[in-house]
């Protein structure tokens, strides 16, 4: 993986420096709190409901196992001993003291690690595939492209005081597991018809109030051009993106009030003027990125293992997490495995520091030293190999981390909603929970099969609700928590955005309405190889709406 | 059900070195509990105590000053909102944490 260059860490540290001293400053009346506030959440420090809140930026969901360690002795030394994975593929701490997050940024960037830009309206951390490097369907990884982006929009002096945040993935794979059409740019790994590498572009997605499907404004971009043409971009929405509304203010907005042929001619032009200037990729620099990124040293093995054929035909729990959370990797005898952060009735991505130190030690032991964190809130160890399954899902169970549900019911996105979160406007974490308890059962969950559930506390949508095959979004309704269902949306290649199924309903009542939704689908699904999203699409949303309110 | 004389205001904001949240006391400090925190029941008093609280934003003790509502349940004051609620008591969900830890006074998840 990426290592800092001198550059780096002369970067990170001049700013750890500098956020010190502007914190001393803070405390000692030096600085009022609204000349400090812009400068704490450039260095992604929140207040929060119950306290201040430190996010820290996990670039691309990529760490070594020295960093995931340090991340879990920070819970513990400076936070309450836990700490939380986001959509983001980011971690936040949920406790700590004003006065010791200079101390904290010193034990990040003593690791190569920051907080620096995760809020503000900058360019954020770039998001990729969990799987990028490892998955079988790849066609190249996209994690050198995510950190030369990460290198160009780091305190970028133009894109600094954007009139929006601005997020930015990218997919190796045609499986798209980084929902690029929900984000402000997506690039999408292609190869044109001689074989040269590029990107599909997409423009103007995302989530929050006014949920908006990315556009394609280039069908195949060349890879030298990567940051030429995304620069025009940020150059056209910086330049005619609203300010005078904050609400209306993300590119998706003007996007859809422009018309994407008339962006894709602004972007076009400016990207003509500077497409053969200092930001054209040398052909030599991406292969030197991309040598941090080689794969490791994979032994040649067998494409299956008979000791873990033994051990899956003995115990259930490890038969079935091997089926639920290992993914086919690039190497014959390997695979990515999927730690859920979703054990049943916990609180989605929330992990105690010893269970962050015992996975850093898997990482470390078992996928050479490599880990990452999913945006749906799960821990991945990329590059296993199949005689160590059993000894890590052992560990596992050790730690109460073993849970077989990836991609079930019970593997649910949460923000953290009321709880914790000063925007929102109820409780996510609690329904997650009920839902988890209702849906516990694995024999339960496998007759259900692939459904994506996704909660958000308030129309930020930091839970991803509108692109859950059953999304829950938390509403105050007079001082009450009410809970809108959305069904049909989805995140990945097939992206959409769900469509609301009626009024909503009370904490109390939302898991029953799922169950009521999940038997509807299991009593009109055509086989049980039909998954929920399939079969929604097959029947729209009639027999859901019936089963729910009884009318048509 | 509360009539509009059960309610009354309570002014609170979170400290300015560990962020926690805090309640004007009677003593025109700052407590962690609502139960010892000043409770006013007229708009010249409450004003009267804003104006005392925000010397201590501008004194760089405490940040976010603001007013809440609050009613007298059981010889107790409980804010009306919920987010005051949790404010007030920790995360519902982790009835280990905030002060809710240290007066076991947690909201039950489904409250």
């Amino acid at each position: 993986m990426y290592r800092y260059d001198e550059f780096d860490h002369g970067f990170v540290s001049e700013r750890v420096a500098q956020f010190a001293d502007q914190v001393q400053r803070r405390l000692d009346g030096d600085l009022t709190e609204d000349q400090f506030k812009p400068l704490r959440l450039m260095n992604g420090v929140y207040l929060q409901l119950h306290a201040y809140m430190l996010r820290v930026a996990i670039p691309y969901g990529t760490l070594n196992s020295t960093q995931m360690r340090v991340l879990g002795e920070i819970a513990r030394d400076f936070d309450k001993g836990y700490a939380h994975w986001t959509t983001r593929q980011n971690l936040q701490y949920n406790w700590p003291k004003l006065a010791d997050i200079p101390e904290i940024l010193r034990r990040l960037a003593s690791v190569e690690m920051h907080a620096i830009q995760t809020s503000g309206n900058c360019i954020r951390n770039v998001t990729t595939d969990h799987f990028a490097g490892a998955a079988a369907d790849e066609i190249d990884d996209p994690r050198p492209y995510a950190e030369i982006l990460r290198q160009w929009s780091s305190n970028h002096p133009e894109f600094s005081f954007l009139p929006r945040k601005f997020k930015i993935a990218v997919t190796g794979a045609p499986n798209d597991r980084a929902a690029i059409q929900l984000h402000d740019i997506g690039l999408e790994v292609a190869r044109d018809v001689e074989g040269r590498l590029g990107f599909v572009v997409w423009v103007g997605g995302g989530q929050g109030r006014t949920p908006m499907l990315a556009k394609k404004i280039r069908e195949f971009l060349p890879e030298e051009h990567l940051l030429s043409y995304i620069e025009a971009i940020l150059r056209v929405y910086n330049m005619y993106g609203r300010r005078d509304n904050k609400y209306k203010a993300r590119i998706k907005i003007l996007v859809h009030e422009t018309g994407i042929e008339t962006l894709k001619a602004d972007v076009e032009a400016e990207w003509e003027r500077i497409r053969d200037g200092v930001l054209k990729l040398p052909v030599e620099e991406v292969r030197r990125i991309e040598a941090y990124f080689a794969p490791p040293q994979f032994k040649t093995l067998p494409l299956t293992d008979k000791n873990l054929e033994m051990a899956s035909a003995s115990n259930p729990s490890f038969a079935r997490w091997v089926d639920r959370n290992t993914h086919a990797h690039k190497q014959s005898g390997y695979r990515s495995v999927t730690i859920s952060a979703k054990p049943i009735g916990g609180i989605p991505g929330d992990m105690s520091a010893e269970q962050i130190e015992a996975i850093s030690d898997l990482g470390r032991d078992y996928s050479f030293d490599e880990l990452r964190i999913s945006h749906e809130q799960n821990v991945i160890l990329p590059h296993v190999a199949l005689m160590d399954l059993k000894t890590i899902f052992d560990a596992l169970v050790e730690i109460d981390l073993a849970e077989g549900n990836i991609g079930l019911i019970t593997d649910i996105i949460a923000c953290p909603g009321l709880d914790y979160c000063a925007l929102a406007t109820a409780r996510s974490i609690p329904v997650a929970q009920e839902l988890s308890k209702k849906f516990g059962n694995p024999d339960r969950q496998k007759e259900i099969g692939n459904l994506k559930v996704k909660i958000s506390g308030c129309i930020n949508a930091c839970g991803h609700h509108h692109v859950g095959h059953i999304g829950i979004l938390g509403l105050d309704r007079k001082g009450e928590e009410v809970y809108q269902i959305t069904l049909g949306g989805s995140g990945d290649e097939n992206a959409a955005i769900g469509t609301i199924i009626g009024r909503g309903f009370k904490g109390e009542d939302v898991a029953d309405a799922v169950e009521t939704i999940v038997d509807t689908y299991i009593g009109l699904r055509q086989g049980d190889d039909e998954p929920f999203i399939d079969a929604y699409r097959r029947v729209g949303q009639a027999p859901f709406k019936e089963a729910l309110y009884g009318t048509v | 059900m509360t009539g509009q004389s059960d309610i009354s205001k309570v002014i609170t904001a979170n400290m300015l070195e560990g962020g926690l949240v805090v309640y004007r006391s009677i003593a025109e400090g700052w407590c962690f509990t609502l139960a010892e925190a000043a409770h006013y029941r007229d708009d010249h008093s409450l004003s009267h105590a804003l104006d005392a609280a925000l010397q201590d934003v501008t004194n760089d003790v405490v940040v976010d000053v603001y007013a809440l509502d609050v009613v007298r349940e059981n010889k107790s004051l409980e804010p009306r909102t919920l987010k005051e609620k949790i404010r007030s008591a920790g995360p519902t969900v982790r009835v280990d944490l905030g002060k809710q830890a240290e007066t076991g006074s947690y909201l039950a998840a489904g409250e």
